[in-house]
This record gives structure tokens, C-alpha cells and sequence, in this order.
């Protein structure tokens, strides 16, 4: 893949453009060190229009800093990153939700103190009365808008069968269910593109199923997925596209089946199997 | 009864003082100890403006000291409020010691040490006072209380809780925390207003870091995020000094005994319940939000096998 224009990374030619109707994310030469540690070397890829993707790769790979790099909790050294044909590249982190990207956590970070509804409607974009005015001049509306977003916050959890559990306060909910809440409150703000990190991790094997039908049913209704995933069995399953990194550097990327008989790719899983899990 | 009226006043004062910081602190989790010094500011400005221009009555001096508290309140914000945790703890309680030494040393402008008095009478009598200082702390606590139960109480909770799960979900964390720590200020400036107003002097003694801390106590003690509990902190708190009049007490062991009641209920009210006697329970009601069933359906969700086999 070619760089962008040296010195104007903002420009878009027609050549992206085209891509960009293809592809919903494009990440262009991402590169960030920390310290003396090369975390991530110039890794390029796309995440297609209503397909899965996957990034996978070894404990260390980089993975999860460049989920970082993407929603800007770390700035990159180096690198463009396209979101729907815009760079996105300096954009703060608030800014994400409401252009139609959302991300999960490997550690979850629900609102520990709120109940699940609540979490899920700080996922809402846009929402009517969020000052510090509504309260002493428009407060009937405000109370109005209020109820309609937690009918909808409860209709969304119903779907992810979240309903039971919406008026318990988040640290006590069991921990699949935290990770379902935690989706649910990414899901309210409408994402055409979910980044997912470790959607599978902690749960058991029914759990692990009926996660994977909900994110197949989550795509088919239009919403592109990035996940990080140390499952690999799921991953070759359910990915439409699979992206493998080691050592911060992409070695391989492709259709699963390309991707299972990729040689370096299969040389750093087995080495990788020795000293982590299988 | 004179004496009776103006204790009540200041319990009053101190209710709006605290209602004012559950916002920044109870809510937004922003652990701030400039709150007397804030109080100090709106007392200076109201008092000043009182002295320039006694014909105006008290409502301009109450809302100019308002508006420099939020002013003060947001450049010091946008400078200290990206710093996060007990960095910030840190910075507030330099800034308060700072605008106290301000008071001290502007000697022009506040009069030093010894600062103003024979500031005028902007209200003929005590009871009038009264109502007004009860008035405006109830309309303080109907604005916190909507505010603690709108969306924006809630993208403060989400706030406290984890900022960058916040951040992700769109919330501009900084200038959110800006602007709950200027409403707090500016509320916290009118409190001081109307005590300078009732005093008819004021010095910067009054407005040092151990009142910051008393109002930090009433909250933790009433229940933080929570008005009624801001109320009642102020209450117990603010009250108890007067409370131990009662009690046959030599006088000069009176703040000694105030001391040790109010260090024990600080340690003791955590300890018995943790949250505070009112605790933010915002959101547990189903009924508030309207989306309250029949009964509590167990979830039969994917997390329900892991349930059972604990």
C-alpha cells in the first residue's frame, strides 16, 4: 500500500475515496514507541463495510495499543488512520461516538456505581437536556426525553436479553453480563463501527456461543466489527477478514483460510503455544 | 430570638455551601477543597460592591459574585481539572491556600488581615434576612436535585466512575468537569455573598482551608450525589457546635469536646454506613425513569449458567 501525500496526510484522493466507500476504517502506516519499545511499526490495514475483522496475534503483538491508536487514548507517532473517508487521526476521544465508532474494553469499565439502564443510556448520543440549563429552564422536556431514552436503553438490553438485569447497579452483575452491558452501552450511540476488545475472554462455552451468534446477528444489521481476540478457533469461524500481528509489526492478513495455512503465521502460534496458552 | 434566627442563617449558608459542592465532588467525583476560598471570593465581591454602591440592594452583589467565582473558577479549570486524582487533590488545596494569602495581601482591595467592616445594611431586619437566605437555598436545592436526576447528573456519575469509558461514550470529560466545578464556585460564591452581607464584615480568617474541609465532612457524612443529604450533613455538622451550648460543658473545653465529636463522626458515619446517611441512590428507584416492572424478572441471559454454579 502506498502512503498518503508526504507532508498533507489530510488529503484524500480519488483512489481513497474509492476505498472508502469499500472500506469503513483505514489505517495507514501506524507507528508509536514507547520509550525504547517499538509498540506498534507502521501497520497498515482496512475493515470492510459490514464484515468482521479480526486482529489477532501473540501476548505483545501491539494489538490493544493500536485499538489505542485508533480511538486516540494514545496519540501515534506516525500514521493516518481514515474513518468513513475522514482522518481521524488527531481527533480527541469524545469525538468517536458521535461519528459512528465505538469501542469496548478488555477490562470492561462499566460505570461501577450506576445501574446497567443508566450505563446504557451514557451511550446515547445527542441527548436532549445534557447541560447545566435544561434543569432550571426546560425541565418538563428534559423529564419528557428522559423516559422515551430509557424506553429505548431498555428495549436495546432486551434484545441482548439484558432486560432482567437493568435496574441492578453494574458491579454486581455477573461478569458476562457486564460484558454485555458494556456492548449494550457501546451499541446506544448507533456505531457503524464497533471495535470489540476480547468480546470472548472469561466466558464459558454456551457463552461463548450465543456471544458469537449475538455479534453475527450485530453485523448482518449493518455494523462492522474490529475485534482482538485470543480465541482462535472463534476467530476462524466467524472473521470475514484476519489480520495478524507479532512484535508490533503486521506479518500476515487475509481470508481465514489463507491466514491457517499462512507459514509465518503458523511458526508464531506454534512458538507462541509453548510459553502461553493454547 | 434574635440569636436563634442567625444561627439558623448560617446553617442555611452553610446548607448552600455544601449543596454547591456535592455537585463538583459528590457527582463529578472532583475532590475539591477550594470551597471556602470560593465563599471568601463571593464575599469579597459582594461586599465591595455593597460598599461602592449601597443603593443597589444585595441581588447585583449576589449575582457579580457569582459571575467572578465562575470566572476564577474557569480559568483556574481549564489550567487544573486535565490533571487527574490526587494530583488534582493537591492543586486545589494549593489554590486555596493561595486566594486565602490573596485576601491577606491585596491589602488595597480587601483590606489585608483585618479585612472590611462597617459593610452597610443592605436589609432591615434579621427575619428578612432570613427568608432570604432560606429562599435562595431552596432554589439551590431544587437546581441540584434536577440536576443530580438529568442527563447531565448522569454523564457526571459516568465521569466519577471511569473517565475514559466516558470518553469513549462522547463525552467531552474535561470541559464537563470545567463547567460543574464553575457552577459549584459561582453557587459557593453566593453562599459567601450572603454571609458577608450578614456579618456586615469580613476577613480572610474566615475563609480558610478548615471550613473547606468542614464541608468536604458534611457531605461524606450526609451522603455524597445526594441533596437531602448535603442538607443534612450541613445540618448536623453546622448545628453541632451549637448543640453542645446545651450541654454543661465548662466553656473553655467547648471546642475540644466540638473536636472530638466531629472527628468521631467522621470516622464513625463512614464506618456504620459507608455511603453516607443519604446515599445516591438515584437510579436503583425504577420508578423515576418510568421503566419499572411488575416484579424483578431474573435474567436467563448468557450469564445465567455461571450464576447457578456459584
Amino acid at each position: 500500500m502506498n502512503a498518503t501525500p508526504a507532508g498533507n496526510p489530510s488529503v484524500i484522493n480519488a483512489a481513497d475515496a474509492f476505498a472508502a466507500e469499500r472500506s469503513i476504517l483505514a489505517v495507514r502506516n501506524l507507528s508509536v514507541r514507547f520509550g525504547g519499545l517499538q509498540a506498534v511499526r507502521s501497520v497498515s490495514f482496512e475493515v470492510a463495510v459490514g464484515k468482521i475483522t479480526a486482529l489477532i496475534g501473540p501476548n505483545g503483538a501491539g494489538k490493544t495499543t493500536v485499538f489505542n491508536l485508533i480511538t486516540g487514548a494514545v496519540p501515534a507517532d506516525e500514521g493516518v488512520i481514515l474513518f468513513r473517508g475522514e482522518d481521524i487521526t488527531n481527533v480527541p476521544s469524545h469525538g468517536f461516538a458521535g461519528r459512528g465508532l465505538s469501542r469496548t474494553f478488555q477490562d470492561i469499565r462499566l460505570f461501577r456505581g450506576m445501574t446497567a439502564l443508566e450505563n446504557v443510556m451514557i451511550g446515547f448520543q445527542r441527548v436532549k437536556g445534557e447541560d447545566f440549563a435544561s434543569p432550571l429552564f426546560r425541565w418538563r422536556q428534559t423529564r419528557t426525553a428522559e423516559r422515551e431514552g430509557a424506553r429505548r436503553a431498555l428495549e436495546l438490553m432486551e434484545q441482548w436479553r439484558l432486560g432482567g438485569v437493568a435496574h441492578r447497579i453494574a458491579a454486581d452483575l455477573s461478569y458476562p453480563e457486564q460484558k454485555l452491558v458494556a456492548i449494550a452501552r457501546a451499541l446506544a450511540a448507533e456505531p457503524k463501527l464497533l471495535l470489540l476488545d476480547e468480546p470472548l475472554s472469561g466466558l464459558s462455552g454456551t457463552a461463548v456461543e450465543e456471544m458469537l451468534s449475538y455479534l453475527s446477528r450485530l453485523v448482518q444489521s449493518g455494523c462492522a466489527l474490529l475485534l482482538v481476540e485470543h480465541n482462535i478457533g472463534a476467530v476462524m469461524r466467524i472473521s470475514d477478514h484476519i489480520v495478524v500481528m507479532h512484535l508490533g509489526e503486521k506479518i500476515a492478513e487475509g481470508p481465514p483460510s489463507a491466514i491457517s495455512r499462512h507459514a509465518r503465521v503458523r511458526e508464531v502460534y506454534l512458538g507462541a503455544k509453548r510459553d502461553t496458552r493454547s | 430570638m434574635d440569636y436563634v434566627i442567625l444561627v439558623i442563617t448560617v446553617l442555611a449558608i452553610y446548607g448552600i455551601g455544601a449543596v454547591a459542592l456535592n455537585l463538583a465532588f459528590g457527582l463529578g467525583g472532583i475532590f475539591v477543597v477550594t470551597q471556602a476560598a470560593f465563599l471568601g471570593v463571593g464575599a469579597y465581591a459582594a461586599a465591595l460592591l455593597a460598599k461602592a454602591a449601597p443603593a443597589w440592594g444585595f441581588w447585583p452583589g449576589l449575582l457579580i459574585a457569582a459571575a467572578v467565582a465562575a470566572l476564577l473558577a474557569w480559568v483556574i479549570g481549564i489550567a487544573t481539572l486535565r490533571i487527574r486524582g490526587d494530583a488534582f487533590i493537591v492543586a486545589s488545596l494549593a489554590l486555596q491556600i493561595v486566594l486565602v494569602d490573596v485576601f491577606v495581601n491585596l491589602k488595597d482591595v480587601t483590606g489585608g488581615p483585618y479585612g472590611l467592616s462597617k459593610l452597610p445594611e443592605v436589609l432591615p431586619n434579621r427575619v428578612l434576612y432570613l427568608l432570604l437566605t432560606v429562599a435562595i437555598l431552596a432554589g439551590v436545592s431544587l437546581y441540584a436535585h434536577r440536576l443530580t436526576r438529568s442527563p447531565m447528573g448522569r454523564t457526571l456519575r459516568a465521569i466519577r466512575d471511569d473517565d475514559s469509558a466516558a470518553e469513549m461514550s462522547g463525552k467531552d470529560t474535561v470541559n464537563t468537569r470545567v463547567a460543574v466545578y464553575m457552577v459549584t464556585c459561582a453557587l459557593a460564591a453566593v453562599a459567601g455573598g450572603l454571609m458577608g452581607i450578614l456579618t456586615k464584615y469580613i476577613y480572610p480568617g474566615s475563609f480558610g482551608v478548615d471550613l473547606s474541609i468542614l464541608m468536604i465532612a458534611m457531605i461524606i457524612v450526609g451522603g455524597l450525589g445526594n441533596v437531602w443529604g448535603a442538607l443534612l450533613g450541613a445540618l448536623l455538622l453546622g448545628g453541632l457546635p451549637e448543640a453542645l451550648r446545651f450541654l454543661p460543658i465548662p466553656n473553655d473545653n467547648v471546642l475540644t469536646v466540638q473536636r472530638i465529636l466531629y472527628g468521631s463522626a467522621l470516622m464513625l458515619v463512614p464506618f456504620w454506613r459507608p455511603r453516607g446517611l443519604f446515599p445516591d441512590s438515584y437510579g436503583r428507584n425504577a420508578r423515576v425513569l418510568g421503566t419499572a416492572r411488575e416484579r424483578p424478572v431474573p435474567s436467563d441471559g448468557p450469564g445465567s449458567d455461571e450464576r447457578a454454579l456459584r
